[in-house]
């Protein structure tokens, strides 16, 4: 077990800035009334791209991308970062 | 594939290996199979405790409410009867103690199901849950880019310190509650891929 003792906003100076820095900006994603957002391969890319800001790719309409387009997408930008697939499903 | 979809328990009753499949834990599937659930079953199986679990109060529901205001993650393991046998709860906005300069993805929560817990009930459930829930989180750190990178703040008990420890975090200092900010380095992450033969 765990608990969180850390404020990712909090001044301690060892954590990043949540917004107005490449993360994710929460306040445009779309939830349901569940609270589930719509489009978690969408949600991987831009984590992805935050947290990799000088990877040389663009794209512009994540939403105009179909899930093929978007895994295609993710496997591009895992590949130019020299990520490894996981062998398996199930771990 | 994002990531692996489902991680493997052991039934500690007939010593087979599972699968529970990991579901993405939003504010009503938490309330309905945690928050609902863990604590009232419990109560049914072991009846009156000495003291509460540190975990007792924890509101799922509302941490996966964090988790997304936050662009983190909320995850539940469901084993084929439904049941949620253990959840957790990290975002990728820690910076590396180990590594300065290296983004780490922070484990805010993580626990087991009550009745998995051999202290708490004479028979448990299923084992392996949270060391493999931990795992799917280090796998998501590698497929971010964070080469397994996790940071926690682990409850102070010498059984939780060895669980982590037996993973391969490294302890680093005590914070002023005195639970211990411990940190799985990019190595040690990678040697327990390697032992997993997870990667291609």
């Amino acid at each position: 077990m765990t608990r969180s003792q850390e404020n990712p906003n909090s001044s301690k100076g060892d954590t990043l800035r949540p917004a107005g820095n490449g993360w994710p900006d929460d306040s445009a994603r779309a939830y349901d009334p569940s609270g589930i957002p719509q489009d978690e391969l969408g949600k991987e890319i831009e984590t992805l791209k935050a947290l990799h800001p000088d990877l040389q790719i663009e794209f512009r309409d994540l939403d105009s991308l179909d899930r093929t387009g978007k895994l295609l997408l993710l496997d591009q930008m895992r590949d130019m970062l020299g990520i490894r697939k996981p062998a398996r499903t199930a771990i | 594939m994002i990531l692996p979809d489902s991680i493997i328990v052991t039934s500690c009753r007939t010593d087979e290996q599972v699968c529970a499949r990991i579901v993405n834990l939003y504010r009503n599937l938490a309330q309905d199979k945690i928050d609902s659930v863990w604590w009232g079953e419990l109560h049914e199986l072991s009846g009156p405790r000495d003291r509460d679990e540190p975990d007792e109060h924890w509101e799922w529901a509302v941490i996966a409410d964090q988790c997304g205001v936050q662009g983190g993650w909320c995850k539940g393991a469901e084993t084929p009867d439904g049941d949620i046998q253990g959840a957790i709860a990290y975002t990728a906005n820690s910076r590396s103690l180990l590594e300065p300069g290296e983004v780490s993805l922070y484990v805010a929560y993580v626990a087991t199901a009550p009745w998995n817990r051999g202290w708490l009930v004479d028979r448990p459930m299923y084992r392996g849950t949270g060391g493999r829930l931990i795992l799917h989180a280090s796998l998501h750190s590698y497929m971010l880019g964070l080469k397994g990178r996790l940071r926690l703040s682990a409850l102070s008990s010498q059984n939780t310190i060895d669980f982590y420890d037996s993973i391969g975090f490294t302890t680093l200092d005590e914070n002023e509650d005195r639970t211990i900010n411990m940190e799985l380095s990019a190595d040690k992450a990678m040697a327990w891929f390697e032992r997993e033969r997870i990667l291609s």
